[in-house]
């Protein structure tokens, strides 16, 4: 952070300090501040956050404490007066009364009163739904008995800046020498194919676990039994699976325990099943299959033979449930001294090793930070609880007008003798009643964002995640509160403005045009503040939604007609090189035999699935700049007829064929801006490259020039690339595409039983067309596009209810003047353009500086816009005449009512 | 009478909020300290488990101050951070009247909660 900035913010944060404070300490503070800027807590990255947001946060209590007990005190005082005076029942009488008009008069005024609710509830809605997400993410606990009794054991070391894993050798070491923890266990994540016998896999998220692993999370099975230590050591082939697998997949059947499923093609005993609800150990993801330690090598097959028991290579999660009544810093202290003991033991692999322990709800996002959980959560809340904040003052500008509207009915009901408290308590139960309509309809709004928030997030992932949004107690909580809250926020303001109604001035309807001048500075402020953040809103949403289009249009090297493709793994099945080629080959004859099958083939990695596999090329020559260093280049590895199956033009030369093979010449194909980088100016056609700078390395051909594409996003710009054939390098992971002679979703099942045929037990993954994988690849900018374009929407509509409110409420302070005016000659005309005349200069002034900040905004989306110039023209150009159209619009209502006062009608009141 | 009237003083300030008991248990241990002083020994004493932000601390200290309890000191202590920009504070007898009360009414509750074996005997470990 610059100086300037950290002085500028200390010296805001000194004002914030309550007055006298401030005028006997500020040396002091100051001085104290700097000091404590200087500790060794507040270096690093963070160290500027977490420090500002530690003063700031001291400043704001002290001050909300003092300034709350000067408001609240005389009113608790007087509460408890009152409650004493006049017992309960009388009290209860009253807000009952109160209540009950409070509803006739807000049903005389329907207009009102539903423009308020939807306000209310478009506000407590965003924040509604993005507390449960970020409560269901961050905050939701696991499930089991004493959730905060768990902890998750990182090792830091010096190799690597992050936590990371423990292993099984130090897992024993730690039950041995602990005793401030109940249970210790182990848990790793890993991929599996999961089916009964004879149909699909399927693949899940696993966790191999140990055998305390349930004990720690304090979970029981919903039936059968989790694992035991005999499980381990006996090597028994037995699973647990999770509730939603059982009834999804098995049926549900009844006889599910002893039964066999096939994991990675081993056949495996389900001996429990979880109950409903959980989902492993580990957010965000849902888990839906745990095995025992000791079937590692089915789990991970690709590291078959590793010694799980023994190694001390860091590679098992560590996770602990604490005993009753043992702090977190017992345990870190007693860990302390354990890692201690095992450098001193195993030098060689526990030097310099740190244990870092984190209760399991703080390590969700970065155990090193744990500390910062809530501030980070408390952000994104404070950041929608602006959108509830212009919902309130929209609300109170909104009450502002009518009270002034309704100054002759308070002041009658003032001069009949009611009291200015009971006033206020009956405007108070007005507003609250309105906030409270409005967080019931903003519950509901919110409940559809989120869902429309978790259908937003891709289908598309292996896994499924875990972001599962309820209507639980803790969010109808929060969204009463915030309500309760509002209600109070904005019902204060219009209620003390109107009960302190001078009777005399009312009654006598002598309100001065200055007098009510001055009482709107506040609310218009907030209302060019208001549309200056809907134009920056509405001028990202332009730019995302021109991007978007962009993007669709854009060449990216794949043909998306009637192509369809899958992906499958043969190395989970612990196949060897040679039977992988050969089920390779048969399969591609058996798909290429299928009847609506145009032509078949397999590439390595998927393109645009934001993969990459980057390969070291070396020039014979070496590089112009006479350096030996190698070019290091994007790559795919391919099968025959790929060009051809996915639609990439060859520019020059051929793709390759079934005659590149393991023992033919080593050959490449090379896209145009890898050609025209390497060999400007010349036919790269039979140029020759190398792959090593081995002695014994062997010359790679190049046979042919690909048009160029879009290869890991549909956003990068023109990037060199490679291709070679899938024969010259094995690889067990492979996407197989299926070039179709009609609508290509028909032979997804003809595909799926073509795997099934020659290896029932191979797990699919993403069987799709290209235009589902599409809506992957462009789930970004489309996302973009959607939200920016929902909360600018959004915005929009606030702060046009802004205009008109604001509009509203002047017109009718100054109902005489007008009068006058008309009185005085002045045309109909005239008065409704003297009234769209003041609210446009307020969106004239909104969005002169809403196009400036967008100016400096739109900066910040380079990276993101594809095919846009962040100063677009068109959505630059489209903003302001939506805004002043909308605006205008806004006005009208008010105006059109100004110009049909009557004169006679306001002045006979003089 | 003497006595009885100057229980009643102790007595008034108790119990103590959290900020100004850990004030007045640094300013017993240190003798007289500056505001910053008296932040680090608490932060050492506890551990980082409790720290004093600047606002909650000074307004402690006034609050104190104005009960009487703390005295605004003329002594500058030895210090690295010695400076003149920092006004010390010592603990008055009353103040110390006022702690010893408090850490005697938290002894209480701490020795009934044993006897009643709410809370773990002492072990030595």
């Amino acid at each position: 952070m610059p100086r300037w900035l950290d002085k500028l913010l200390l010296r805001m944060a000194l004002q914030a300090y309550p007055p006298d404070l401030r005028r006997l300490h500020a040396k002091e503070m100051q001085h104290f501040l700097r000091l404590q800027r200087g500790e060794e807590r507040y270096r690093g990255s963070w160290g500027s956050t977490v420090y500002w947001r530690d003063v700031l946060w001291d400043a704001f209590k002290i001050g909300l404490r003092r300034r709350a007990a000067i408001v609240l005190e005389p009113l608790t005082q007087s509460f408890r007066r009152e409650m004493s005076r006049l017992g309960g029942e009388i009290m209860f009488t009253r807000l009952w009364q109160d209540l009950k008009f409070a509803l006739r008069t807000l049903g005389r005024n329907r207009t009102y009163a539903l423009v308020c609710i939807l306000t209310l509830a478009l506000g407590i809605g965003v924040n509604s739904a993005i507390f449960s997400a970020v409560h269901s993410i961050l905050f939701k606990p696991l499930p089991g008995e004493d959730p905060e009794r768990v902890v998750i054991l990182f090792s830091l070391d010096d190799h690597a800046n992050f936590p990371h894993e423990f292993s099984n050798a130090e897992l024993r070491d730690f039950r041995a020498q602990s005793s401030t923890f109940e249970y210790l266990a182990g848990r790793r994540m890993v991929t599996l194919g999961v089916a009964p016998p004879g149909e699909m896999s399927q693949y899940v998220a696993g966790e191999l676990v140990t055998s305390d692993f349930f004990k720690v999370l304090g979970v029981e099975p919903f039936k059968g039994r989790v694992f035991t230590s005999e499980d381990i050591d006996r090597g028994n082939q037995v699973a647990v699976i999770s509730h939603g697998l059982w009834q999804n997949q098995m049926g549900g059947s009844p006889q599910v325990l002893g039964s066999e499923v096939i994991l990675n093609g081993a056949t495996v005993e389900v001996v429990g099943v979880m109950p409903e609800g959980f989902m492993g150990s580990r957010f965000p993801i849902r888990f839906d299959v745990w095995l025992p330690i000791s079937m590692h090598d089915v789990a991970n097959p690709r590291q078959a033979g590793f010694d799980w028991r023994n190694s001390r290579g860091h590679w098992l999660e560590t996770l602990g449930r604490l005993k009753p009544g043992v702090s977190l810093q017992e345990a870190r202290a007693e860990f302390a001294s354990i890692m201690r003991r095992l450098a001193e033991e195993y030098p060689d692999a526990n030097e310099g090793v740190e244990a870092l322990l984190v209760k399991e709800q703080a390590s969700r996002i970065n155990p090193q930070q744990a500390d910062n959980v809530n501030f980070f959560a408390l952000m994104l809340l404070g950041l929608v609880g602006f959108v509830l904040l212009i919902a309130c003052a929209n609300v109170a500008n909104l009450m502002l007008s009518r009270g002034a509207a309704r100054a002759r009915e308070l002041s009658v009901r003032l001069a009949m003798g009611a009291g200015r408290k009971g006033l206020l308590q009956q405007l108070l139960t007005e507003s609250l009643i309105l906030a409270s309509l409005g967080g019931l309809a903003g519950l509901g709004l919110g409940y559809a964002f989120a869902r429309l928030l978790q259908d937003l997030l891709p289908s598309a992932f292996d896994f499924p995640l875990r972001l599962d949004i309820q209507l639980d107690w803790t969010v109808i909580a929060f969204t009463a509160a915030i309500s309760l809250a509002a209600g109070i926020v904005f019902g204060i303001a219009p209620a003390l403005t109107a009960s302190r109604t001078d009777l005399q001035t009312v009654l006598r309807g002598a309100e001065s045009a200055a007098g009510s001048r001055r009482r709107l500075t506040m609310p218009r402020l907030l209302v060019v503040a208001q549309v200056t953040l809907s134009v920056v809103l509405l001028v990202g949403a332009g730019l995302f939604v021109r991007s978007l289009q962009e993007v669709q249009n854009v060449r990216t090297g794949i043909d998306s007609d009637n192509l369809i493709f899958m992906t499958l793994d043969l190395s989970l099945l612990g196949y060897e090189a040679e039977q992988g080629r050969t089920f390779f080959d048969r399969l591609r004859q058996n798909l290429k035999a299928l009847p609506g099958a145009r032509s078949v083939s397999s590439s390595m990695i998927l393109p645009l699935s934001g993969a990459n596999a980057s390969r070291a090329i070396y020039l014979p020559q070496g590089r112009p700049d006479g350096s030996e260093d190698p070019y290091i280049i994007s790559s795919n590895l391919v099968g025959p007829q790929f060009f051809q199956t996915v639609g990439t033009r060859m520019v020059e030369g051929r793709g390759f064929t079934e005659q590149d093979s393991q023992d033919s010449p080593m050959v490449m194909v090379v896209n145009e801006t890898l050609a025209r980088q390497l060999w400007p100016n010349e036919n790269p056609l039979g140029k020759q490259v190398y792959l090593t700078n081995r002695e014994d390395r062997q010359p790679v051909e190049i046979v042919g020039v690909a048009e160029d594409g879009k290869y890991r996003t549909i956003g990068e710009s023109l990037m060199p690339f490679f291709y070679r054939p899938l024969s010259q390098s094995y690889e067990p992971r492979r996407t197989i595409w299926v070039r179709t002679r009609a609508e290509p979703s028909t032979l997804a099942e003809p595909m799926r039983a073509a795997v099934r045929n020659l290896e029932p037990n191979l797990p699919l993954a993403g069987m799709q067309t290209i235009e589902q994988h599409r809506s992957f690849f462009l789930l970004l900018p489309r996302m973009g596009a959607i939200l920016l374009s929902a909360f600018a929407g959004l915005a929009l509509l606030l702060a046009l209810i802004g205009v008109y409110g604001v509009i509203s409420y002047a017109v009718s302070r100054r109902r005489r003047e007008i009068g006058l005016r008309m009185a005085l000659g002045a045309e109909r005309g005239r008065v409704l353009r003297l009234v769209l005349r003041q609210g446009l200069m307020l969106s004239v002034s909104g969005l002169v500086l809403g196009l400036l900040a967008a100016m400096l905004v739109s900066q910040l989306f380079t990276a993101v816009l594809y095919g846009v110039e962040p100063l677009d023209p068109v959505s630059f150009g489209v903003v302001p005449l939506l805004l002043l159209s909308a605006a205008l619009l806004a006005c009208l209502l008010p105006a059109a009512r100004a110009s049909r006062i009557d004169p006679m009608h306001v002045l006979r009141y003089e | 009478m003497a006595q009885r009237s100057s229980r009643e003083k102790v007595a008034k300030h108790l119990p103590l909020p959290q900020s100004s008991l850990n004030i007045l248990l640094a300013l017993a241990e240190e003798g007289h300290c500056h505001g910053y002083a008296i932040k680090r020994s608490v932060e050492k004493r506890t551990a980082g488990e409790i720290r004093l932000g600047a606002g909650t601390l000074y307004e402690a200290l006034q609050r104190l101050h104005r009960k009487h309890l703390i005295f605004e000191s003329q002594e500058q202590p030895e210090d690295e951070m010695a400076s003149s920009r920092w006004r010390c504070y010592g603990i008055s007898e009353l103040g110390r009247q006022v702690l010893e009360a408090e850490l005697k009414r938290l002894e209480d509750i701490v020795r009934y909660a044993r006897t009643r074996r709410i809370l773990a005997q002492k072990k030595r470990s």
